[in-house]
């Protein structure tokens, strides 16, 4: 994983030096943090507040979301990477979890859903229905939501085990940790297109 | 063994004119009726006292697309107190599709004939709200219909879509229009269809007079999938996986009951050691249902510990359904003719293991809730319904035992080893929130015990039936053995071929009766694989047992119906 923050001790302190031989001042008030403080960018902060507090709205349909449940469960326990807290309104929650089924009945309301989100929003598609359709291909299951709305990271697996969600959430935080203002990171729609 | 010749004889006796044909085929007692006399004879089958077939299984249409008349109206019935079953057909042709309404005689029939009018076109004479209930009003056709590609699609939004989707407001079909308390008006309010405590995909339309509930009306269908649809576009053993996701927390049950529907149909039976190890697969998926269901509950209604608790126990379950076959929660384990694989080694100590620390989180999640006068005053008391009313809605398993009926297929129609078991059938008395999950935590516990008697008595032997019609033969002798290497092509190419004929079984699931209804031309793919899922009917009370109560009340009540979506929604 990328390093967030620059670490205290020799490269804040060579970057002192630095600061000291170009202003000629004796920074008595910085040398007196010590080894106490970091040095980074301001986006570099912003973007690892957000990748370790996601706020996800389960979108749960189906059969996926019994291995979501794991996922979130004592074992598995996702709030280890600071996704644990769900929000079931979407005006509160910045990912989108689509776990499981999405038939064409129900599309109108994803999309919906995913409207009302504030930005920055993620989108993750759990599960081989979201994906694809999975194993269903017949009139009533839309064949992969990219097809309505656009998605950041795809969970393979029919339901995925929750490794494999984990797995995808950390993939997800470093993809986000990149992120720059104006840039968001790549995301898929329709025939794997980026938007 | 119920006695199907008689059934017939006192059938034809009581209503001569209106039978075509009786016929009895591996067990199942079939009527052929003349359509316009069903409700005439329907009346008879609930009302006479050698009948009493009081329980409303199923209804559901097969399409012989050529054959004049085209549609075929089938009804599954079952006597609670004769513990008979009765299947009755009757023919209507495409220019006038159209039967009676068994809603007069069995409330439950509402949502089934809604189903059967969604999938074929099939109108019924008197039915009081048919509307669609899986598909949407702007979709055209009935997918079941042997003429409707199954690629076709009618998207809302998105690519091929026209682009007009507009969102209706909700209605609810005969609302009570009452005026509400100080004269004001009711308040229309929806929970769902993204809801977190509808862990499933539902809407609840409400009208609500202050916080009581006036008029409800539960519209399920957001998850239908198309079960019966890919099942018969693909080979008998290619459905095997689509029944996992019916009640995707007891896959293996699921699974049971199809291939022993297959195995009718072909009219053999598995080795014993196989029937055991379906009891243990079928059981622990019993097990994890049961759990999940608490645990959903109790997470519901607040109570956070209880549900990791019973979140560990279900992991434990799951460890040994992964033991078993590799998966954890679509397990697609068992066979036509057999289970995929013998028990691992090992597998009665890990269950032993295993069982004693699901028990003991069990022990310590019902101490939670039962000593929490909150959980209680939300359970106790709430939501009864008589049995007489669960029946004629058609609800089964552990909803109707705890209403205090006798009725446990496991029992009544012991199939497999449940003959030779011995274990105890909870039953509740009062028939509220409460019995419903005191039933299913002693089911709980009597499956674990279930499951440590047939690791007991396992005898050894073969798991699989030694025929190569129905089973692959083992992949050392397909190498080695030009005549294994042409069944197991044939076996793979073609399908399994059952004789011509239609038959229905069904087993004691999660959630109560899980029938399959299925139909053979002959070929290796079903002509029309039904499944008579318990959450469909099970759910359909709700509206009803939720009028006249608390907002709050819906929670658990919904919880304890246990609706499963892929279960419910197919
Ligand atoms: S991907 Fe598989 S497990 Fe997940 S919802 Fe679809 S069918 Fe169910």
């Amino acid at each position: 994983m990328e390093m967030v923050t620059k670490a205290p001790g020799s490269v804040a302190g060579g970057f002192l030096a630095r600061l000291r031989a170009a202003t000629g001042q004796p920074l008595a008030d910085a040398e007196a943090f010590g080894e106490s403080f970091l040095l980074t960018k301001l986006a570099d902060a912003v973007q690892w507040a957000r990748k370790y507090s996601f706020f996800p709205y389960p979108f749960v349909t189906a059969c996926c979301g019994m291995e979501y449940m794991s996922t979130a469960g004592p074992r598995f326990d996702i709030d280890r990477f600071g996704a644990a807290l769900p929000r079931f309104t979407p005006r509160q929650a910045d990912l989108l979890m689509v776990v499981g089924t999405i038939t064409h009945r129900i599309a109108p309301i994803l999309r919906r859903v995913w409207e009302q989100m504030a930005e920055p929003k993620w989108v993750v598609s759990f599960g081989a229905c979201t994906s694809s359709g999975g194993p269903y291909n017949n009139y009533a299951v839309v064949q992969g939501i990219d097809t309505i709305i656009p998605v950041h990271l795809y969970i393979p697996g029919c339901p995925p085990r929750p490794e494999a969600v984990l797995d995808g959430l950390i993939k997800l935080q470093e993809r986000v940790q990149r992120e720059r203002g104006g840039q968001r990171i790549p995301e898929r729609h329709g025939s794997g297109r980026p938007l | 063994m119920p006695n199907n010749d008689r059934l017939l004889s006192i059938i034809r006796g009581r209503c001569a004119e209106a039978v075509i044909r009786t016929d009895d085929y591996r067990g199942d007692a079939t009527v052929v009726i003349r359509p316009e006399r069903l409700l005439e004879i329907a009346r008879v089958l609930r009302d006479d006292r050698e009948l009493a077939f009081d329980l409303l299984l199923d209804v559901t249409c097969v399409d012989y697309l050529g054959q004049q008349p085209r549609f075929e109206l089938v009804y599954h019935f079952y006597s609670t107190r004769h513990r008979h079953r009765l299947r009755l057909k009757a023919r209507v042709p495409e220019s006038d599709p159209t039967i009676d309404s068994l809603v007069p005689l069995w409330v439950g029939a509402n949502w089934l004939e809604r189903e059967t009018y969604d999938m074929y076109g099939i109108c019924f004479r008197g039915h009081p709200d048919l509307r669609r209930i899986y598909l949407y009003e702007e979709f055209e056709g009935h997918p079941l219909r042997k003429d409707y590609p199954k690629e076709k699609r009618q998207p809302l939004i998105g690519p091929g879509s026209k682009g007009t989707y507009k969102p209706r407001p909700p209605e609810i079909p005969h609302a009570h229009r009452v005026e509400g308390m100080l004269g004001a008006e009711l308040m229309r309010v929806q929970l769902g269809p993204s809801h977190p405590a509808t862990h499933g995909t539902v809407r609840i339309v409400l009208d609500l007079d202050g916080e009581t509930i006036v008029n409800a009306d539960v519209e399920i269908g957001y998850l239908h999938r198309g079960f019966e649809k890919e099942c018969e576009s693909g080979f008998y053993y290619q459905a095997i996986p689509y029944t996992d996701r019916l009640n995707y927390s007891s896959a293996i049950l699921c699974n049971v009951g199809y291939c022993m529907a297959v195995e009718k149909l072909f009219g053999v039976e598995v080795p014993l050691r196989g029937q055991f190890v379906r009891v243990i697969g079928g059981e622990i998926s019993r097990i994890a249902d049961h759990l999940l269901c608490i645990g959903a509950t109790a997470l519901e209604l607040n109570a956070f510990t209880p549900f990791l608790y019973a979140l560990e126990a279900r992991e434990l379950a799951w460890d040994l359904i992964n033991a078993l076959c590799g998966a954890r929660v679509t397990s697609n384990f068992v066979r036509i003719g057999g289970v995929s694989a013998d028990l691992p080694e090992g597998f009665a100590e890990l269950c032993q293991q295993n069982f004693k620390r699901i028990l003991e989180l069990v022990a310590d999640a019902e101490g939670m809730l039962l000593e929490n006068p909150v959980f209680r005053a939300r359970m106790e008391g709430v939501s009864i319904m008589s049995p007489e009313r669960l029946i004629a809605y058609g609800v089964t398993g552990p909803l109707l035992r705890a209403a205090g009926v006798d009725l446990d297929l496991r029992r009544a129609e012991p199939y497999l080893i449940y003959d030779q078991l011995d274990f105890d059938v909870p039953l509740g008395s009062q028939g509220d929130n409460l019995d419903r999950f005191l039933v299913r935590l002693t089911e709980l516990r009597q499956s674990i015990r279930i499951v440590e008697q047939c690791l007991r008595l396992i005898p050894p032997g073969p798991v699989d039936v030694d025929d190569p019609a129905l089973r692959l033969p083992p992949k050392g002798r397909v190498f080695n053995r030009m005549e294994d290497m042409i069944n197991q092509f044939k076996l793979v190419t073609e399908g399994p071929k059952p004789p011509p004929g239609e038959v229905y079984f069904a087993i004691e699931s999660a959630n109560g009766e899980l029938g399959y209804y299925l139909v053979s031309d002959g070929t290796g793919k079903p002509y029309k694989c039904r499944a008579r899922t318990p959450s469909f009917s099970n759910t359909q009370p709700l509206a009803e047992m939720v009028r006249g109560r608390l907002l709050a009340d819906i929670v658990p009540t919904f919880d304890m119906i246990n609706m499963i979506g892929g279960e419910c929604d197919r």
